[in-house]
């Protein structure tokens, strides 16, 4: 299958410091590719470079012609003075404009905020925002859909739950993922595959059930340990209770 | 003196004028520093019956040339001049824009960074917390309130105590020579240089970057009555007794009402025509200057230091050069120059507050340039526009100076028709006609804020 993206020994410097380097990586459709690492391991400048938005320092990145990419941001990026609606349906400037109402109310029930229509994004709790910044991603039906720590900020119970939609919402419109997370967790959930950046460099890349098993970067293997003691604490509590 | 002031051709009068308004302006920057930060501060800090009154009460000199403040003044106060009184109207403008200063300064302190002040050591540790978060504007502020009375010729010449800038007026209006008023203008522009620029530079670094909005839980506000009680004196002081001292000859004499509005009639169409004109020129400039700036750090703190050292300069040295243009458009571009640099930071904060994220989902998303600057960027940049043009407008409405130097024959604004008239028209008159200023602006002051608070 023709990838929609394919990324070639990339390198990005910020100031003469070197972000990361020698990065490759492709993306097909229907591809769950989570990009995890460290804060300030440069997971959202690879991510910015997918999306387009800034120029890599060296090697290329090759999109397939016309790709439609949606995106949801770190602060989600909502424009403020603009109606829930209006934030949407602005985002789909490819439909003729009569059009656009009905796409973006459809975009909005999908991800179950067509009641929040006339609202503006200020006047909405987190979840409820979260919920129409990935409206607005999916309403332009992408091919390539980008997360960057879109759950970040959630509380666990409500993490799980957008989690959960974010997954119907992909698998409903057929787009490839990719979503940017320090938390395996997240990455579990949904992504199929990942890549890990540690000191500047892809530390490893693969099936993300194959690195967790056998993990070689420090952050896969801090989860691993973690897994093992949350594992032992659990026995230790069910022989307690018995 | 004399052999330092012969090589620029300035005689020794000037030199001794340009002496008592530094005197005058370091005086001012002192009182205004010493009591305008720490009200600013409590202002910012405490809650209290009438708040927002009071707070305009201190704030309404802003509004107003400070030659209407010294009028009242000359009416309550018959002495035989001296520095004190004209200190005390300077500092009815120097008090309140310190005073602001602070308040701003103090309203950006978030509320984790209040309680955490409270748990370290109560409500006073708070005050010298935010005191000194608070300096650097206040400072700047004070500085800026001294160096604004240098290049105000009004009060000096009302009160009995000429300043530099009287001398500069004199020699354009009286003795028609502009050559000898465009060297004392830049005799005046460097002594105001050497006080302002330095400090503009150094606190420009910090001006810029707090000019970048953060969304911040305001801290809980105590209740205060000391507060309202220094905010009342204070507002008293700057506000009060000049009107005081403007109603005082209305109580002996008739109202003159019907020529002070045949007066307001004939200048009301300029007075408002430069006032727009000043509004569009400044933000227009402003939010062209801010965007072209954008959140380059280097780019920002040239353009607030540039901003900075504007506000000090005499506003008469670029209307002097504009003399051979005189048209109203040309006062309104030169009356805009005043309003310019508070217009430029507020445009800066305007832009700073938009995160680039909003522009990279724009672009993402395929959304055109112009759509996403008509329908997301325009838009939001009009909440600063707004009181950007209304201060500018006031601003340029305030000042008399450059209105003298460019307004062509016939059109005239109104406090330059009160400016004129006050030498020879009886008390009563210039009276009414001050109190018919304080009432517009006063009225533009509220109707400004419903529109802001509706909008």
């Amino acid at each position: 299958m023709k990838a929609l993206l394919q990324v070639r020994d990339l390198a990005q410097c910020h100031d003469s410091a070197t972000v990361f380097a020698n990065v490759s990586l492709a993306v097909a459709p229907g591809d769950r590719l989570a990009v995890m690492g460290a804060s300030g391991s440069g997971k959202t400048t690879l991510l910015r470079l997918l999306a387009g938005l800034a120029p890599p320092t060296r090697g290329a990145i090759e999109r397939a012609p016309d790709l439609r990419i949606g995106m949801v941001f770190q602060d989600l990026a909502l424009w403020p003075n603009l109606s829930v609606l209006d934030n949407v349906a602005l985002a789909l400037p490819g439909l003729p404009k009569p059009d656009r109402p009905r796409a973006a109310n459809a975009a909005l029930a999908a991800c179950h905020v067509a009641d929040l229509a006339s609202r503006q994004p200020g006047t909405l709790s987190i979840g409820q925002q979260q919920r129409v910044a990935l409206a607005r991603a999916i309403a332009g039906r992408p091919q390539l859909l980008l997360l960057d720590e879109p759950f970040s900020s959630l509380d666990p119970l409500l993490r799980e739950k957008l989690m959960a939609e974010v997954n119907q919402v992909v698998a409903e419109i057929g787009a490839a993922l990719v979503i940017v997370t320090h938390d395996p967790f997240e990455a579990l959930a949904l992504a199929r595959s990942a890549v890990v950046l540690e000191d500047g460099r892809v530390a490893e890349a693969g099936e993300l059930g194959t690195l967790l098993a056998n993990a070689q970067s420090r952050l896969l293997r801090q989860f691993a340990l973690r897994i093992e003691q949350f594992r032992g604490g659990l026995d230790k509590t069910f022989q307690l209770d018995l | 003196m004399g052999n330092l002031a012969q090589p620029l051709g300035l005689d020794p009068p000037f030199w001794l004028a340009l002496g008592r308004s530094v005197l005058v302006g370091a005086c001012v920057a002192g009182l205004s520093l010493a009591a305008g930060w720490p009200l600013g501060v409590r202002a910012g800090l405490t809650d209290f019956p009438g708040r927002r009154l009071l707070l305009a009460l201190l704030a309404l000199p802003l509004l107003l040339p400070s030659f209407l403040v010294a009028i009242g003044l000359s009416m309550l106060w018959r002495g035989s001049g001296g520095v004190a009184p004209v200190v005390w109207a300077f500092a009815g403008l120097g008090i309140p824009l310190v005073a602001c200063a602070a308040f701003a300064a103090t309203l950006a302190l978030t509320r984790s960074q209040a309680d955490a002040a409270r748990l370290a050591g109560g409500e006073r540790h708070l005050l010298r917390l935010a005191r000194r978060s608070a300096f650097p504007l206040a400072g700047l502020a004070a500085t800026l309130a001294g160096v604004l009375t240098l290049a105000d010729p009004g009060p000096g010449q009302i009160l009995g105590w000429p300043g530099a800038a009287g001398e500069l007026l004199v020699s354009f209006a009286a003795h028609y020579d502009s050559a000898l008023a465009t060297r004392q203008a830049l005799a005046l522009t460097a002594v105001a240089a050497l006080f302002a620029w330095p400090l503009a530079w150094r606190l420009a670094p910090e001006v810029a970057v707090g000019l970048f909005a953060r969304d911040v839980a305001r801290p809980a506000m105590k209740a205060s009555r000391v507060t309202a009680g220094w905010l009342f004196l204070a507002g008293g002081f700057v506000t009060v007794l000049p009107l005081v001292g403007l109603l005082k000859p209305l109580l002996a004499h008739a109202w003159p009402v019907a020529r002070a509005w045949r007066e307001v009639s004939r200048t009301a169409a300029d007075t408002l025509i430069y006032a727009a004109l000043a509004a569009g020129f400044a933000v227009g400039l402003a939010f062209l200057l801010a965007w072209a700036a954008g959140r380059s750090a280097s780019r920002r703190r040239w353009l607030v230091a540039g901003a900075l050292a504007l506000f000090a300069l005499p506003p008469a040295l670029p209307a002097l050069w504009l003399i051979p243009w005189s048209a109203r458009v040309t006062v309104g571009l030169a009356l805009a120059l005043r309003g310019l640099p508070l217009a430029i930071l507020l445009a800066l904060r305007a832009v700073g507050s938009m995160p680039p994220s909003w522009a990279d989902a724009a672009r993402v998303h395929r959304v055109s340039r112009p759509t996403f600057f008509a329908r997301v960027a325009l838009p939001w940049c009009a909440r600063w526009a707004w009181p950007a043009a209304a201060i500018a407008a006031l601003l340029a409405t305030a000042e008399v100076g450059t209105v003298l130097l460019l307004h062509p024959p016939g059109h005239g604004s109104l406090p330059l028709a009160v400016f004129t008239i006050m030498a020879n028209a009886p008390e009563a008159l210039v009276a009414m006609l001050c109190l018919f200023y304080v009432l517009l602006a006063a009225a533009l002051a509220v109707a400004a804020q419903r529109f802001f608070s509706w909008r």
